[in-house]
């Protein structure tokens, strides 16, 4: 049998040659064996520098670089309630994943890697959890700045806040397994009032606008839900190390 | 986490762009090694992982939701990183030095020995591997990298840079074949 080109052996090098004749060839040929051997020698040279190390904060200040680069997306209304049925789905194995795996987690070493990936998860959930708050914050702000007389259309803000309720259902029985009662205890507040919103006539009377600003005052509910938001945006986004010479 | 990132997809697709920043808190590390090992340079990587990221919020309704968005935006980095090379024509500037420094364009070289032939025939070696990077082309340095360091298939290059996958087993071949002249007087005197 003839012995393997040149292309064979840096194929048997990277283990992808798939031949298994060849294969045999190389381990019973004194001569392709050699050849092998030259070519790991020689390739074994070649090296590319270690990666440098990051900032902890790079992924903050890598975002805060992009966000205004972003453009605004134009999406039709049949498209974003498609995308919100998926995301609804989505979010919904998203518990489940994790009521099992918390499940799991009791019979399972912790292992460093683990509790790096649980705290990169509870980290991207938190990002997930603030973004949350910030819009429904805004939504609150406007209702709170609506007077007596004014007759805007309140299905738009209804709107809203059926999605806000969707999405606040989930980040609530998530949170109900973290460890800090705060964030529960405000998105528990919250739906409270998102619910009442949504399920508020469209046509709305001055006296259901006040009834829903009293609702908010007295709970105090937009002063905590900026006060867990922004607690939530401080813990994730660290003050960069570095703000000089950043690339824009 | 697939599912989080699912979630932030539909969430950026339905117009709310805060939550891409749940994909870049992801990927960020992983677009940012990729890209370091195909520049050698903390700048250039640091402009490509800006790039990718813009780059995969622009045509994210393009992506599968069936497919890993780590697989997906990794080739987007890979052909950001071949773009930049070609517009650059930055594929020979590395240079080879003892103390391999990141900032610098360095590819280090094993010293096991510190003796005098040693040192000699390290620095002749450290020229030629220079003088054969020089000679690789942006896709053979790309296609070379993603096999010999990121340890990926052939089938996977070829996928990554969108070529045939003789293509790419032919690119890896001729970029060794490169390196191969240059280092087959080094290794012979061993």
């Amino acid at each position: 049998m003839k012995h393997l080109s040149e292309e064979e052996l840096i194929l048997k090098h990277y283990g992808e040659l798939k031949d298994e004749e060849l294969s045999a060839h190389v381990a019973g040929c004194e001569e392709c064996r050699a050849e092998l051997m030259k070519l790991d020698a020689q390739l074994k040279q070649v090296r590319v520098p270690g990666v440098p190390e990051l900032d902890e904060g790079y992924e903050t200040q890598l975002w805060f670089k992009l966000r205004d680069q972003l453009p605004e997306r134009n999406v039709s209304k049949w498209a974003v309630w498609g995308r919100n049925c998926a995301m609804a789905a989505a979010m919904a194995v998203l518990l489940v994943s994790a009521f099992l795996a918390g499940r799991q987690s009791r019979n399972v070493v912790n292992s460093p890697v683990v509790q790096n990936n649980q705290r990169k998860v509870d980290r991207l959930v938190a990002l997930a959890v603030g973004n949350h708050l910030e819009k429904s914050q805004i939504l609150l702000i406007e209702l709170m700045s609506q007077g007596d007389n004014d007759k805007t259309d309140f299905s738009a803000t209804q709107g809203q806040a059926r999605d806000l309720l969707d999405a606040n259902r989930l980040y609530r029985m998530s949170a109900a397994k973290s460890s800090d009662p705060t964030v529960q205890r405000t998105l528990d507040d919250l739906e409270r009032v998102l619910a009442e919103i949504a399920n508020s006539p469209s046509d709305l009377k001055s006296g259901d606008v006040e009834r829903l600003q009293r609702m908010i005052e007295q709970q105090g509910l937009l002063f905590k839900v900026r006060v867990v938001g922004s607690r939530i945006r401080e813990q994730n986004n660290p003050v960069p190390a570095k703000q000089q010479g950043t690339k824009l | 986490m697939e599912t989080l990132e699912a979630t932030a997809v539909a969430q950026v697709l339905s117009g709310d762009r805060d939550a891409f920043r749940v994909l870049v808190d992801a990927h960020a590390r992983a677009v940012f090694s990729v890209a370091f090992r195909m520049t050698g340079n903390k700048e250039d990587a640091d402009e490509i992982v800006q790039e990718t990221f813009l780059r995969a919020y622009k045509s994210l309704d393009r992506f599968e939701a069936r497919s890993k968005f780590s697989t997906w935006i990794y080739r987007i980095a890979v052909n950001r990183c071949l773009d930049f090379l070609e517009k650059k024509k930055i594929a020979g500037t590395y240079t080879i030095s003892d103390e391999p420094d990141p900032e610098e364009n360095t590819i280090q070289l094993p010293s096991n020995d510190a003796g005098p032939d040693r040192l000699l025939m390290s620095k002749e070696a450290k020229m030629k591997i220079s003088q054969a990077m020089t000679q690789l082309t942006p896709t053979e340095r790309v296609a070379f990298t993603l096999r010999h360091v990121d340890g990926q298939s052939i089938e996977e290059i070829s996928r990554a840079l969108k070529i045939r996958e003789n293509a790419a087993k032919n690119t890896v071949f001729r970029a060794v074949r490169k390196l191969r002249v240059a280092l087959e007087p080094m290794v012979a005197t061993k």
